[in-house]
């Protein structure tokens, strides 16, 4: 392969890869007769052509973005369904003053999620940004979640409500995993509390600080989000050309999720921010490094 | 329903014979005296959605020198929409060409004269 036909199909990787697919081998063909003889590198001006051409293509086909919403949108009602579960659980368990209202709203919360889920109007995004809002406030004003929990959160709710209708299975089994997962937390905790099983002492002790607290509940809460966002990663890989519209979608609440105070992902707390700041953006590279040379391995892999 | 001017001269360079990519880029270049020399990438967006559209066809494939060739050819409908893109655009051509003979002194001329007089 000469060099210019190596540079013309490193450009050619603008294009999504179904369109690859059709006319790789033809438009190299196509642009290695359009230049003339003894060219080393392409033209600027074919160059920003294929480039533009590349992307527009991938801006048409919506269904990426489409399938990447679809999988976030699932993932965002599992967490939200578990969270409501495990606020439910703890406000029967000590009802401190708030707490209700607060798993008041979480219960909406669900509600506007489900609703999310289903429908395709557009009318939900309005009660979905006002349901987290009124969560945001209650949840800082009883000192119930943390901060952090509450942006990822956020970031969830409205791609749940942005994100278009799942497919029947991911509507099933979003929440009801979801609310599984949260009563499960919620339940094993409280129990914790009262001593009947003592996850904080003996030799399964995960953690010496682990005890009932709104923060675990919290970090327990992120982590199960960051798992829901690699399960989605991992799903997408079965369709290598949704792999980068659901990283992009991920990469923003991952990095919220570890930003904000306290960097509830990182239980060292004594880590100064400048380092979380450092780590946050390791993270991010490397998802979406695995994001775009996913492909191209793959690619490779079927070629062979 | 008006065609893009590029659309309209891939169909116009299929129309007599199949081409493959770089014949059609030629002939485009050809027709129009070297006026529209469409980037190979533009080209391809235009066949794509001709394509799609049900215009043009793959008429066959070959490798010339080690390199991949796919020929395109005018589908019936593709013909069709040529014929009626092309009357469309004489229709509009003459008419415009009637109306400027018709026109009456340039009223560019007249914006000046008056633009001077109001600035007098």
């Amino acid at each position: 392969m000469t060099g210019i036909e190596m540079a013309y199909r490193v450009l050619l990787r603008a294009y999504p890869p179904p369109h690859r697919a059709q006319y790789e081998d033809e438009m190299v063909a196509v642009l290695l007769d359009a230049s003339e003889a003894g060219r080393r590198r392409p033209r600027a001006r074919e160059a920003a052509a294929i480039v533009r051409a590349g992307l527009a293509v991938r801006l048409e086909s919506r269904s990426e973005l489409h399938h990447g919403f679809r999988l976030a949108g699932a993932g965002a009602v599992s967490v939200v369904c578990a969270m409501a579960a495990i606020a439910l659980v703890l406000a029967v368990q000590q009802p401190i003053a708030g707490s209700w209202v607060a798993a008041a709203l979480w219960v909406l919360a669900i509600g506007v999620a489900l609703y999310g889920a289903w429908a395709r109007s557009r009318f939900r995004v309005v009660p979905a940004a006002t349901m987290t809002l009124l969560m945001m406030v209650t949840g800082a004003s009883t000192g119930g979640f943390r901060r952090s929990v509450l942006v990822v959160a956020a970031a969830f709710l409205i791609i749940a409500a942005l994100g278009p209708r799942s497919e029947r299975s991911l509507r099933l089994l979003a929440p009801g995993l979801g609310l599984a997962a949260g009563t499960a937390i919620g339940v094993v905790n409280v129990m914790d509390l009262n001593n009947f099983f003592p996850l904080s002492a003996g030799p399964w002790a995960v953690n010496a600080q682990w005890q009932y607290s709104a923060e675990m509940v919290s970090s327990l809460l992120v982590r199960t989000s960051v798992v829901m966002l690699a399960a989605g990663l991992l799903l997408t890989m079965r369709r290598v050309r949704y792999l980068v519209a659901t990283a992009t979608l991920a990469v923003p609440v991952f990095v919220f999720g570890m930003f904000v105070p306290g960097g509830l992902l990182w239980q060292f707390a004594d880590m100064p921010a400048s380092n979380q700041a450092t780590v946050a953006a390791v993270v991010a590279a490397l998802v979406l490094g695995v994001a775009v040379l996913t492909p191209l391995r793959m690619e490779r892999r079927a070629a062979q | 329903m008006s065609v893009p001017t590029l659309s309209f001269l891939v169909l116009t360079a299929l129309a007599e014979q199949p081409r493959h990519g770089y014949s059609v880029l030629q002939e485009v270049e050809a027709m129009t005296s070297g006026q529209i020399k469409p980037a190979v990438a533009t080209l391809y967006r235009t066949l794509d959605r001709l394509a799609s559209d049900g215009l043009v066809e793959e008429a066959g494939t070959e490798v010339v020198d080690g390199r991949f060739r796919r020929t395109y050819r005018l589908t019936e409908s593709g013909a069709d929409a040529l014929a009626i893109e092309a009357a469309v655009r004489t229709s509009t051509a003459r008419l415009a060409t009637k109306r400027l003979q018709k026109a009456s002194p340039k009223p560019s001329k007249n914006f000046n004269d008056g633009l001077a007089g109001g600035l007098a």
